[in-house]
């Protein structure tokens, strides 16, 4: 496996090109380069041909989904002013509730996974392979009769601390960071993996504690896996309707989805028009994180694999 | 190498500036911190719960802090105090919700079985109020003494004025009310109430009975009151209830007050079953019937899901990974906008998409197509919707994945002269599913019992045609099973759906386990 | 459209069968009397608000406070109930007629009534189910007739006693609210649905439904109209389906001479049941009824002019404004009449009511009232259930249009049997427009009846 012959395709010539090297050149891109640009633009068409209705939809007068022309006779931004100003519709508050809880759910989650992918991954103890086939396990019990337990639950403990008890965005915020031991443990966990030992024995040799070792050392270089499982609990938390419509009662305090869904939950006929705004203006955010995390990602973990 | 007495160590550590090490000083404060509020909080509910006597949650309380303050305080268990949060946390909104499906399902708990017994004598007991034509009716005034005792005004229909007290009826005259106006204000010490006025004692009202020769005079508005008889009462010493007309009694079997020949009073109340749910499992025809049709979809759907979301996110992901690309990180946020709709949402726009006639799809092939009619295609199109909503998943975790493989590696190979695709099958693709494939078996399981897609796309439609109970072409395990809980004869079933996800979820933990034991990443793991 | 949330709302009632576990833990000594006075546990936020206060209609004042009152007046929150000394559940189209009454009633009497909005309509009863023995639910309800069954047998309602004013009302609509001799609600208003025309494309009310037929084809084929018949389906719609099933001989559960309705006796395979599947067979090829189309797709259809006939109920009409209609009777099929199911729904006063004697009181001394009814007609226009109300609309000629189709109708069966037919009705329906055998599909689909009713 050992590499004797330099790379030919790596060479490029300092002295300007010919019509033939330029058409060479051309295509090699094209092998290279362009076809991923084709490729985007398929998966474009894949990811946003129902999105583009649901755009369409968020424009269209009669807020219906079905038989709707693509692009609205008369577009109009009716739905977007109910979201912001019908007092019915506090939408703005939505936003910044759905906001704040997925973010603090977020922060803690990532946190408490890191943790726990630490301890899997760098200290040894007995139980470790069962206890992480275990995290994942639970995970699988179908959701839908365990909902029962956890209103039951937080009824109780809404009666000792009303503060996080039924109704309120604290419950709810705890209620999510449950879910932080789970697959993003693992995922956490074989990224962890992946940074070598040598560094922890260096640092451990100088006298640094694990506490240390795991805030000064193992998260700095794990930024790129915490981006990515910030955002995807970040994703799972803004979209969850189910939990978040049992524990939310006050209009004000619901979350996005929450809010939303009152527009298609009519007896006959959904009102999508507002829906479909709201869910456009939702999807942003989440957009825009990933957009931003991007930068730890790639980077970091191209930075960190160097060392595996 | 592990880790191991890293307390010793730290006592051996040079006694710093915080700044340098923060366990010492400000790490020891974070942590006796910490554990203040936490035992703070816990005696605070330990006091209440023991209070209300709740002494199941009080002895989880207490183990928990306990157990909490051990960890942080003693020396060592350092895996122990990395873990404790989220696994209390786990414990809580994932385990025992696990156990209390688990206890559920064996209950009776569903129609007919909701209340406790208790609540099931009162309302036996309440409905056998019964008037009929010979019942007398009346006008109502509520009387309200100073000690808020009840008493009832009562006009009957020729005008005649009782005073209607817990020992019966007295007949009034004009002499024993005080009047101001038209208005009767009182009668003697009682004075006539405003309905505002009964706001705490709605209960004594609903229950105060004024007794009479046929039987007793209870309140029906706040402006009138009838005679009602009591068909049935309840013995309580024997807990039997008697009929009255017949004297037969009903005794309490299996969660219902049933008689000697097999007349049962409504409602009943939950009880445990035993395992007469899971026994009702093994024992239904109708579970029997397209079970291995479901069952083998099921799996389909599942595996093929993973398998094309996976296939598409990880090309998207290889495709946007190289460095040339320009905007590539505007490409990536694009792509995962399907995963940032929600997917109720998302999974009813694709239904209307997909509708034959109005649908989005047929109108733009100009094509008359069943996308969701034909079972084959309507197979097709949960998997393709299901792929819609799944591969920006994988995309994500893709690139998160391609990031972790040393470039140097696949140098090599090129430099040995392998090309594009060999080295894609031979480096990287294995090395992917080192770090993929135990999250590729949570999204096997999670799709295992993905309900939500299947029910609002199609409802688990086409129908099979001839099948023993509805069942559909495309209805996964969970989707049918859930369907024979909640439509059969008797109602919602809550009991015996939750032994239906005991049982779903005993297959799908043990087909995971399996699967897991056998991944690379599980043997990594020494 | 009708099934399309109720996997959703199923999961909200699971979750609230927690509540009624929940209970059992607690022990019943400490909660009653802490929640006989406002919900201080529930609701820590509201219990500032003075108790006297009466709530205000959304949207009245731009004062602080009120618009918090608001935010309860209306709130659509799925599960916990209210604060209030008298809590309503209805559904999004009655609560805005119903909150004047409410608050009319509050005034009168000092306390504070809140009317909380739950959608969709039948997933109210679900919820009480579990809602109730908990402590979380309503005092009082808007449910449908044929749910009170179940939720009559689970013990979670409570009878009223109207006394004399019973007489006010049609005696189908206290039969259908009445179980075991015993009245659980004050029927509010009593729907089937009925022929909708357009009068500007088929101006003379078809004599038999073979004309219709042959009228809405030609308007097809004239290219006058797209949509012979608006019917509801996607994938088939058993009770938009029911007067035509009806007419040809079938029937969905048979009754005895009392009128019960007999789980034994399915009519669904029966000889008229199966003359009315292959009529469906033969409609659904000659483009009479399309499969595919749903509610948006029917509402659409007619609302458009875009169809001549429509078979719908009076919810949909206000959608129709644009269109000259009139509403009558189906005209019979092969000489029978059809007979569409009759829906009643009524105020029904929760078991497990906070305030059994606020609720009580509503209902049968403040409701029942003509006045009230037609208050709440105005409001909503449903054909109402109090005969004086009734008698004050009959010169809207909707009302009489159903009012006239369902003399022949037939209430809904309320019982538990009927939860089994729907699915496996359903797919039958879908089978035949799918091209499948009618009979093979209508006796398939009466086995998996009896299977499931025998499974129960």
């Amino acid at each position: 496996m050992t590499a004797t012959a330099p790379a030919p395709v790596d060479t490029t010539p300092p002295r300007p090109p010919t019509r033939d090297e330029r058409n060479v050149r051309r295509r090699r891109w094209w092998r290279e380069v362009g076809w991923r640009y084709v490729v985007f633009a398929i998966a474009l068409a894949f990811a946003m041909f129902p999105v583009v209705w649901i755009v369409s939809a968020s424009f269209n007068p009669s807020g219906g989904l079905r038989g709707q022309q693509l692009i609205p006779d008369e577009p109009t931004l009716r739905h977007y002013r109910t979201l912001f100003e019908d007092p019915n519709v506090p939408f703005a508050r939505w936003f910044v509730n759905t906001i704040v809880i997925a973010s603090s759910a977020t922060l803690a989650n990532t946190f408490l996974c890191a943790l726990a992918a630490f301890s899997f991954s760098r200290l040894r103890w007995t139980g470790r392979r069962t206890g992480l086939l275990l995290v994942l396990l639970v995970q699988m019990f179908p959701q839908l009769l365990a909902m029962v337990a956890i209103f039951t639950m937080m009824q109780n403990i809404g009666d000792v601390f009303p503060a996080i008890g039924l109704g309120t965005q604290a419950g709810l915020i705890l209620i999510y960071m449950g879910g932080a031991l789970g697959v993003n443990t693992w995922l956490m966990k074989g990224f962890f993996d992946t940074i070598p030992r040598s560094l922890d024995e260096s640092a451990r040799i100088d006298g640094a504690t694990h506490w240390q070792i795991y805030s000064r050392i193992i998260l700095p270089l794990a930024a790129p896996i915490l981006a990515v499982v910030a955002l995807l609990t970040f994703i799972i938390t803004l979209n969850d309707f189910v939990i978040a419509s049992f524990m939310l009662n006050d209009v004000d305090e619901f979350t996005l989805s929450v809010g939303l869904f009152r527009f298609i939950d009519g007896r006959f006929g959904a009102n999508w028009g507002p829906f479909a705004a709201g869910a456009v203006l939702g999807a942003i955010p989440i957009i825009v994180l990933w957009l931003f995390l991007q930068r730890y990602v790639i980077s970091g973990l191209t930075a960190g694999a160097e060392k595996g | 190498m592990t880790i191991t007495d890293t307390a010793v160590e730290r006592a051996e550590a040079p006694p710093g500036g915080a700044h340098r090490d923060p366990t010492s000083t400000g790490g020891l404060v974070a942590r006796l911190a910490f554990l203040a509020v936490v035992d703070a909080v816990a005696l605070f509910a330990l006091a209440r719960l023991l209070d209300d006597g709740q002494w199941f949650a009080a002895a989880m309380v207490a183990v928990v802090t306990i157990t909490l303050n051990v960890i942080y305080l003693i020396p060592g268990a350092v895996p122990a105090k990395y873990l404790a949060p989220g696994t209390v946390l786990l414990l809580l909104f994932v385990a025992y919700p696990v156990g209390y499906t688990v206890f559920l399902s064996t209950t009776n708990f569903g129609t007919g079985n909701f209340l406790s017994q208790e609540q099931a004598i009162d309302q036996i007991l309440r409905t056998a109020e019964v008037g009929d034509e010979e019942s007398a009716r009346f006008d109502l005034q509520v009387l309200l003494s100073p000690e808020q005792e009840i008493a009832y005004l009562l006009t009957d229909e020729s005008g005649a004025l009782f005073l209607g007290t817990a020992e019966g009826l007295t007949q009034l005259d004009d002499a024993d009310l005080t009047t101001e106006g038209d208005e009767v204000v009182a009668v003697g010490e009682f004075a006539v109430a405003a309905l505002g006025d009964l706001a705490d004692i709605q209960q004594e009202v609903q229950d105060f009975e004024v007794p009479t020769d046929r039987g007793v005079i209870k309140f029906a508005s706040f402006t009138t009151a009838s005679e009602r008889t009591k068909s049935i009462v309840y013995d309580e010493e024997r807990d039997v209830m008697v009929e009255v007309a017949t004297g037969v009694e009903f005794s309490p079997t299996g969660g219902r007050y049933v008689s000697e020949d097999g007349r049962e009073l409504q409602p009943g109340w939950r009880s445990g079953v035993g395992t007469e749910n899971y026994e009702r499992i093994v024992d239904n025809s109708a579970i029997r019937g397209p079970f291995l049709r479901t069952f083998i979809w099921t799996f389909a759907f599942a595996i093929l899901s993973v398998v094309l979301a996976l296939a598409v996110g990880l090309f998207l992901a290889l495709a946007l990974d190289d460095e040339r690309l320009k905007g590539r990180r505007v490409m990536r946020s694009l792509l995962i906008i399907p995963y940032a709709i929600p997917s109720f949402m998302s999974a009813l726009v694709w239904q209307g998409l997909l509708n034959r006639d109005l649908g989005a799809v047929n109108r733009l092939l100009g094509a008359d197509i069943g996308w969701l009619s034909d079972p084959w295609l309507a197979r097709f199109s949960v998997l393709l919707v299901n792929t819609w909503l799944g591969f920006p998943y994988m995309m994500l975790i893709a690139t998160g994945a391609l990031q972790g493989i040393p470039s140097s590696l696949k140098e090599a190979a090129r430099v040995d002269g392998a090309s594009g695709p060999q080295i894609f099958r031979r480096i990287t693709f294995p090395l992917l599913m080192i770090s993929m494939s135990p999250l590729l078996i949570a999204a096997f399981a999670f799709n295992f019992n993905n309900f939500n897609v299947i029910y609002l796309l199609n409802r688990g439609g086409p129908p099979v045609a001839g099948s023993e109970t509805p069942a559909g072409h495309t209805d996964i395990l969970i989707s049918y099973t859930w369907r024979l809980a909640f439509e059969g004869g008797r109602g919602q079933d809550f009991g015996f759906a939750a032994a239906i996800s005991v049982v779903i979820f005993l297959l799908v933990a043990t087909i995971s386990a399996i699967s897991f034991k056998r991944t690379k990443a599980f043997e990594e793991l020494i | 459209m009708r099934a399309r949330w109720r996997w959703l709302a199923l999961l909200l009632a699971l979750v609230m069968v927690a509540a009624a576990c929940g209970d059992s833990d607690d022990g019943d000594d400490a909660e009653p009397a802490a929640e006989t006075t406002a919900e201080t546990t529930e609701a820590p936020a509201e219990t500032t608000e003075a108790p006297a206060e009466t709530t205000e209609a959304p949207a009245e004042t731009t004062e602080a406070p009120a618009e918090e009152e608001a935010a309860t007046t209306t709130t659509t929150e799925p599960v916990v109930r209210g604060a209030g000394d008298l809590v309503i559940w209805a559904d999004d189209t009655r609560t805005p007629a119903l909150l004047p009454f409410a608050e009319q009633f509050g005034e009168e009497n000092g306390i504070t009534v809140t009317v909380q909005e739950l959608t969709p309509f039948q997933d109210i009863d679900d919820r009480v189910l579990v809602a109730g023995p908990a402590g979380e639910g309503p005092d009082i309800f808007i449910g449908a007739h044929d749910q009170l069954g179940g939720l009559v047998e689970s013990g979670v309602v409570a009878p009223i006693d109207l006394g004399d004013k019973a007489g006010s009302y049609s005696e189908a609509a206290l039969g259908a609210l009445t179980f075991d001799g015993q009245l659980y609600g004050l029927p509010y208003s009593v729907e089937n649905i009925a022929l909708i025309r357009n009068v500007d494309l088929v101006p003379d009310a078809p004599a038999s439904f073979e004309e219709l037929e042959e009228v809405a084809l030609g308007l097809v084929e004239s290219g006058e109209a797209e949509v012979p018949l608006a019917i509801q389906q996607n994938p088939g719609d058993p009770f938009h389906n029911y007067p035509l099933f009806t007419a040809l001989g079938g029937y969905v559960f048979g009754r005895d001479a009392g009128g019960n309705f007999l789980p034994d006796d399915l009519g669904i395979d029966s000889e008229g049941g199966l003359t009315a599947a292959a009529a469906f067979s033969a409609w659904s090829e000659n483009g009479l009824i399309n499969g595919d189309l749903d509610f948006d797709g029917m509402i659409e259809a007619f609302a458009s002019g875009a169809a001549p006939f429509a078979i719908t109920g009076p919810w949909a009409v206000p959608n129709f404004s644009d269109v000259n209609y009139v509403v009558e009777p189906i005209p019979a099929v092969q000489g029978g009449t059809p007979q569409p199911f009759i829906g009643v729904q009524g105020f029904v006063v929760s078991a497990f009511a906070e305030n059994p004697i606020f609720a009580q009181t509503f209902v049968v001394d403040f409701l029942a009232t003509e006045e009230a009814a037609l208050g709440l007609f105005e409001a909503d226009p449903r054909p109402p259930a109090q005969l004086d109300a009734l008698a004050a609309v009959s010169d809207d000629p909707d009302i009489v249009g159903f009012g006239e189709a369902g003399q022949n109708g037939v209430p809904m069966p309320g019982i538990p049997a009927m939860n089994s037919v729907w699915q496996a009705w359903t797919d039958a329906y879908q089978l035949v427009f799918a091209g499948e055998d009618a009979e093979q599909a209508f006796t398939d689909a009466a086995t998996q009846i009896r299977n499931l009713i025998e499974q129960g």
